[in-house]
């Protein structure tokens, strides 16, 4: 019996001893109730806690958690049903706060984001919705961080993972897209086109300019020229003339007279030797001749005068 | 049953198997207490012939010494010694004597400031929008503060 009640008290020293010290682990913080009234909050490292009358009450995790907010349908506010989820990153600041403030504060926080999610997506649109992540995030994380004040707990980030419209919306942006781009790709193929028709026309007219040029160029070359050759004719003619006034007109005819000649020698080629056409002014010809008779003469006794007037010396 | 001589050698072999559990049952205080059991089956060396029930009481007085060793004499010297870092998992803590911007008027009282890249409840001097403010002290989520000077 005495053996019994030895190993009874044993027991119990060891039981009263082991509650006696509490040893709370880092990360963590257990709030300290005296009969079931909050009375302090036991931080990391050793305690000691009278039994029975001190009892622990809840063990506050005060690290930073996250908690899933499960995906959740929601309308835009164009009437878009998107699919979202997220992320919250809160840690417990204030034990007894967040232990006895609310009663479950996991699923406090996360009711509270959910349905703010669904305020802050609804007064937006969807296009606003998909590209205002940062936008949204800070609304959620206001909102829901000073609701959540009162609980001691910091809500340090609310992200949203995933914001997905549903699978026609999603092949209808696609489209949209693809029109756009295709849309850009034809305006600027027209582009290219009046761009390209422009400079054919541009070039084409100034070709055109230029051959006029080139035509007028030459126009105005192929006149002076003419002037050229009529000044040369006048001043041939006016040479021949002076020579004719100076000299003698049978030198003229010597000239017409060889011009004969040869026209009738051709006459007299020709393979057509049926016929002969003789000028009606045959005789004239022979009259040149005679022309040439007399120029013939007329220079002999020249030179006769000449040779006689270098031999006989002056009287 | 027992002899009286091979009693202490019972009270060590109860000082080794709370000291085992204390490896196996983390949180529980039994190292010290097996350290008293200890102390218990020296006491028997010296004083052969204590009752049963007296043994328990002494091995009850032990322990709760040994308990209250530790507590009074060789805790401080371990915290002199490794001090840890009192200000983690606090989060307020670590920010006092910083200075932030206000991202809401302190106004009756309450604002906010950024910190990182989130918002803390303020409560301090009333200050407007983008005042730098210097953290004095924390209160669960808010930060007390005050204008830098």
């Amino acid at each position: 019996m005495g053996q019994l009640l030895a190993l009874v008290v044993v027991i119990a020293v060891v039981i009263v001893l082991s509650k006696l010290v509490r040893i709370v682990p880092q990360g963590y913080e257990w709030t300290v109730e005296r009969f079931g009234k909050y009375t302090r909050t036991l931080t990391p490292g050793l305690h000691f806690l009278i039994p029975m009358v001190y009892g622990i009450g809840r063990k506050m995790n005060m690290m930073e958690q996250v908690l899933d907010v499960p995906s959740q349908d929601v309308i835009t506010k164009d009437n878009a049903v998107v699919r979202v989820d997220g992320v919250v990153f809160y840690q417990v600041l204030d034990a007894a706060k967040a232990a006895y403030e609310v009663a479950n504060l996991e699923q406090a926080a996360l009711a509270l984001v959910m349905t703010n999610i669904r305020t802050v997506l609804g007064s937006m649109d969807l296009d606003e919705s998909l590209s205002q992540r940062d936008a949204i995030n800070a609304k959620l994380l206001n909102v829901v961080d000073e609701a959540t004040h009162p609980w001691g707990v910091k809500v340090n980030r609310i992200e949203i993972k995933d914001i997905a419209p549903p699978r026609d919306l999603v092949d209808s942006m696609a489209r949209q897209m693809k029109a756009e781009r295709e849309k850009r790709a034809q305006i600027l193929e027209a582009e290219g086109l009046r761009q390209s028709a422009i400079l054919r026309a541009d070039g084409e007219k100034q070709s055109t300019i230029l051959a006029a040029d080139g035509k007028k160029e030459a126009a105005f070359r192929e006149a002076e020229a003419r002037i050229r050759l009529a000044e040369a004719e006048a001043q041939a003619t006016k040479l021949v003339s002076d020579a004719i006034a100076s000299g003698d007109v049978n030198a003229l005819n010597y000239f017409v007279a060889n011009k004969y000649v040869e026209a009738l020698k051709e006459m007299a080629h020709s393979p057509n030797q049926k016929m002969l056409l003789l000028p009606m002014e045959a005789t004239g010809v022979l009259g040149s001749l005679a022309g040439i008779a007399e120029l013939a003469k007329e220079s002999l006794s020249q030179q006769q005068e000449t040779t006689a007037a270098r031999r006989a010396p002056p009287r | 049953m027992l002899n009286d001589l091979g009693l202490h050698y019972l009270w060590w072999i109860l000082a080794l198997v709370l000291i085992a559990a204390e490896t196996l049952l983390p949180g529980y205080f039994l190292l010290w207490i097996g350290i008293g059991a200890a102390f218990t089956g020296l006491a028997m060396l010296v004083l052969p012939g204590l009752g049963l029930l007296t043994q328990a009481v002494l091995f009850g007085v032990f322990a709760f010494l040994s308990c209250a060793g530790y507590w009074y004499l060789v805790r401080p010297r371990l915290q002199a010694r490794e001090p840890g870092d009192a200000r983690l998992n606090r989060r307020g803590e670590q920010s006092i004597g910083q200075h932030y911007v206000l991202a809401e008027a302190i106004v009756n009282g309450r604002g906010r400031a950024r910190v990182g890249d989130t918002l803390w409840t303020v409560s301090g001097p009333d200050l407007p929008v983008g005042a730098t403010v210097e953290v004095v002290s924390v209160d669960g989520n808010t930060l007390r503060v005050k204008a830098p000077g």
